[in-house]
């Protein structure tokens, strides 16, 4: 029975280790110009500069501050997280409501749909189509966002249309109840926490599905993201010298706790969810 | 005659000890060849009663302490190795939740030879295959639903497939846990008219747990009706039961 | 006879998938705003000449109407006429080609030896709920599968390849060697190495997490506790009960995987500079390459379809109740 006291405690600590990293990101972006020593977009300093006591962790090909790009690429890339995985959610709700809830016509179309895109290889349908658009905040959260919603709308569908043939929903449908009543008051309020999970569990692949595009230069060349950053170390081939330690090794950190920080989160409402598990 | 099982002070609980028992002190004894009866209503701690015996708290995440004697012998404090040598050797169970106590991915015959195999150290293909087909004419199945997947079979095809695996080893003790509940009217009767040619051809004690008061009434030579871990009656007939008559 | 049926249900369903992604590529260029000229083409369409721009057009019927249009990029798909990568100044079906054996090899040692892994520790964690093994199994997994794989990759060439020198720092095999035989051999393991050790080190959750997920569902299973109660030896409970089961679910999360095995292979071999698709791709993304782009996508996309069909079929060797099913009826 201890053990089991520990792993509940464990879990939750994971859980708040996840939030404690998410408050102390979101503060870093709030709060990016005071913390961050140099504007990140000027030059200020000699070009592969090593690290020292003005510019923490160096500085890059054309002399910006290592340490300040990195603060300010907070910004975009916890932003970019959220704003993508927000599209992908309300979108994966949408349909896995509609599909789940109406049934009919419109499911098999949407799972239809939904087959397809899940059996598209996903990184390469992103990247071919981030190809055909610029790199803007806009558009890469769009492209994420626009890809990534069918397996969330899976899940949602089959909780939903599990929680539809409850007896209770049958009695308010039986005492003429109307859907977007018991829709609203229901059925997303049973699902909310895996909503929720989800809405974790995309975050922390869109951070890295970022990372991966502006890494292949699919990214605005000009805004400060953590992808960007090593973009430009691997075209410089920093990981072929020294500069690797400062130059490619905070960044990918950063994405690294970031994404975690939202998995654990994620971990912690799910085990909140499951009891079992 | 000394009984066949001698259920002394039995205290059952889950979780932590201090949470309070289910069980609250039982005894009961149960003779050779003969029926007894637990009734009670749901949650009154009549399932319970079965797994101590079968000796699986441990795995309910709870505990006992009282003796349970088998044949003369304490099995309440055997170690889980020891009772894996009791279990179904010597005492077997028909558990409420025969539907889905079946490896969903083997035949029938595989999940009955398993038990053959590990207790009864059968490994001949022939003899298997006999002693299979000799349980199914018991449990009146026919032989080919020995090839079976669970899922393919109706609920009381499953329940009755059930009685023929706990029959495998010819226990001396068979526990009878809701074994017929959920099934039709027709079926209950042939289940239990197979159980009772049974017990009579391989005298075997069987214990009978029921909601039910007429099954108990026909089948059991004693009853014990628990309340809240506690036998507060041994007619066939309760009180509760009298009430609920009128009320109907 | 339904047997044949269902397996060519089956076939249907990927058929129509095939050719619904064989339009989806056609489509999309077409469809975005913007000029199709320079959608199709990339945006060195305004360096060319005249006469070089008419032939483009030409070679795309751009004047066309759109059916025109589809029904020849139909023939010449199916003619294998994929046109010529001005990027890399050689036809593009050869580029593929010649592509297409390292990325394979690349994914699909990846996909084997992570899924085996995976389900090892998915298995010891799983069993070992409530304890600190699962929860230290648990935490350090999801936090090494939040690495991005191409800052892994980076890291590890720093750390293996210049700083220790023990692996080759790029390619897939050493280009100035003529290795031949055993020794070619090992030159190739050589360089897969590195990649693919990035590969699977972040591929392992993907398994882990559902198998240790089934895993602690299947323990929870009225079966199981009965084959307790039956007396049946904890090794067998274990695996011919608990293990098993769990595969199933866990089989099925294979099935999708096997759908993004190459989209890991993109970035990473980016990274190593490996000579498969993804390289390609990436390549063809940094000149703006355009059709190289679009049938690199395409033939990625095939040969997941083709992978996720192998796999279909395999799924009543897992689940013997399948086959079952067929025999009955």
């Amino acid at each position: 029975m201890k053990t089991l006291k520990n792993l509940c405690k464990s879990e939750e600590k994971l859980g708040l280790i996840g939030i404690a990293l998410l408050v102390f990101f979101l503060i870093v972006a709030l709060l990016a110009p005071t913390i961050a020593p140099f504007d990140p977009y000027e030059r200020v300093g000699k070009s592969f500069d090593t690290p020292s006591s003005i510019h923490l962790l160096g500085t890059n090909d054309i002399g910006q501050d290592i340490f300040s790009e990195i603060i300010y690429g907070t910004r975009f890339s916890l932003s970019l997280a959220l704003l993508a995985s927000f599209i992908a959610i309300v979108l994966g709700v949408l349909i896995g409501v509609i599909s789940g809830y109406f049934q009919g016509v419109w499911e098999s179309f949407f799972m239809r749909l939904t087959d397809f895109i899940l059996i598209i290889p996903f990184l390469p349908l992103v990247i071919i189509i981030s190809a055909y658009f610029s790199g803007s905040f806009k558009n890469l959260a769009l492209v994420i966002g626009l890809t990534a919603w069918p397996s969330t709308a899976r899940i949602i569908r089959s909780q939903v249309m599990r929680i539809r043939s409850k007896d209770y929903i049958l009695n308010l449908k039986a005492m003429g109840g109307r859907d977007s009543y018991i829709l609203k008051r229901h059925i997303l309020r049973e699902v909310l926490p895996i909503i929720v999970y989800r809405f974790m569990m995309m975050a922390n692949s869109a951070i890295l599905i970022e990372a991966s595009l502006s890494f292949l230069g699919l990214g605005s060349p000009t805004i400060k993201s953590w992808g960007t950053i090593l973009y430009y170390a691997q075209v410089r081939n920093a990981f072929l010298t020294d500069a690797w330690v400062w130059w490619i090794l905070p960044p990918g950190i950063c994405i690294s706790l970031l994404s975690v920080a939202f998995l654990f989160s994620g971990y912690y409402v799910e085990s909140r969810l499951n009891p079992k598990v | 005659m000394e009984p066949i099982l001698k259920v002394e002070e039995l205290k059952v609980w889950y979780g932590e000890k201090c949470k309070g028992d289910i069980i609250k002190g039982v005894s009961f004894d149960l003779n050779l060849g003969e029926t007894l009866g637990i009734r009670g209503r749901s949650g009154s701690g009549k399932s319970t009663i079965a797994w101590a015996v079968m000796g699986m708290m441990s795995h309910l995440k709870g505990g006992m302490e009282g003796s349970i004697l088998l044949d003369g012998k304490n099995i309440g404090n055997l170690t889980e190795k020891e009772y894996k040598k009791v279990r179904w050797k010597e005492i077997a169970i028909v558990p409420q939740a025969a539907m889905n106590s079946f490896h969903p991915m083997m035949k029938i015959k595989d999940s009955i030879g398993e038990i053959l195999k590990i207790h009864c150290k059968i490994t001949d293909k022939k003899q298997m295959q006999d002693k299979c087909e000799e349980l199914m004419e018991i449990a009146h199945l026919d032989k080919k639903v020995l090839s079976y997947y669970p899922h393919k079979m109706s609920g009381g095809m499953k329940q009755r497939a059930a009685i023929a695996m706990a029959l495998a080893c010819e226990p001396k003790l068979l526990i009878l846990d809701e074994a017929t509940t959920g099934l039709d009217v027709l079926t209950e009767a042939e289940v239990l008219r197979v159980v009772k040619n049974l017990q009579r051809r391989n005298n075997m004690s069987i214990l009978l747990i029921s909601h039910d008061p007429r099954l108990v009434e026909v089948l059991c030579d004693k009853t014990i009706y628990i309340e809240e871990g506690v036998i507060v009656d041994h007619s066939t007939y309760h009180e509760a039961d009298l009430l609920e008559a009128k009320a109907v | 006879m339904r047997k044949l049926f269902n397996r060519n249900r089956k076939l249907y369903h990927y058929i129509i998938l095939i050719f619904l992604v064989i339009s989806f590529n056609f489509f999309l260029p077409r469809l975005l705003p913007g000029n199709p000229l320079v959608n199709i083409m990339g945006e060195d369409i305004s360096l060319l000449t005249m006469e070089e721009r008419e032939a483009v057009i030409e070679r795309y019927n751009l004047n066309d109407s759109i059916f025109k249009q589809y029904t020849t990029y139909l023939r010449n798909l199916v003619t294998l006429n994929w046109g010529t990568s001005y990027s890399k100044k050689q036809p593009i079906s050869s580029v593929l080609w010649a592509a297409a054996p390292w990325t394979l090899l690349l994914a699909f040692s990846n996909l084997v030896i992570s899924t085996l892994i995976g389900i090892y520790l998915g298995t010891k964690a799983g069993l070992k709920r409530r304890k600190k093994e699962d929860v230290y199994l648990l935490s350090g997994i999801s936090f090494i599968s939040s690495m991005p794989s191409f800052w892994l990759g980076m890291i590890f060439i720093s750390v293996f390849s210049v700083n220790l020198g023990w692996f080759p720092i790029y390619g897939g095999y050493s280009m100035w060697q003529n290795y031949t035989g055993i020794s070619k051999v090992i030159d190739v393991l050589r360089h897969l190495f590195l990649p693919l050790s990035t590969l699977v080190i972040l591929s392992i959750s993907n398994i882990f997490l559902p198998m240790r997920y089934a895993l602690i569902e299947v323990m929870g299973e009225d079966f199981v506790f009965m084959a307790k109660a039956k007396g049946i030896p904890q090794s067998i409970i274990r695996y011919k009960y608990i293990v098993r089961n769990a595969l199933l679910p866990v089989f099925t999360v294979f099935m999708l995987r096997v759908g993004y095995i190459f989209s890991g292979s993109v970035v990473i071999e980016t990274v190593f500079a490996y000579p498969g698709l993804g390289r390609i791709m990436y390549d063809a993304i940094s000149t703006r390459d355009y059709p190289l782009i679009q049938y690199s996508f395409l033939l990625i996309s095939l040969m997941v379809i083709l992978s996720n069909y192998i796999t279909d079929l395999l799924y009543p060797l897992i689940d013997p109740r399948v086959v079952n099913q067929h025999e009955n009826t």
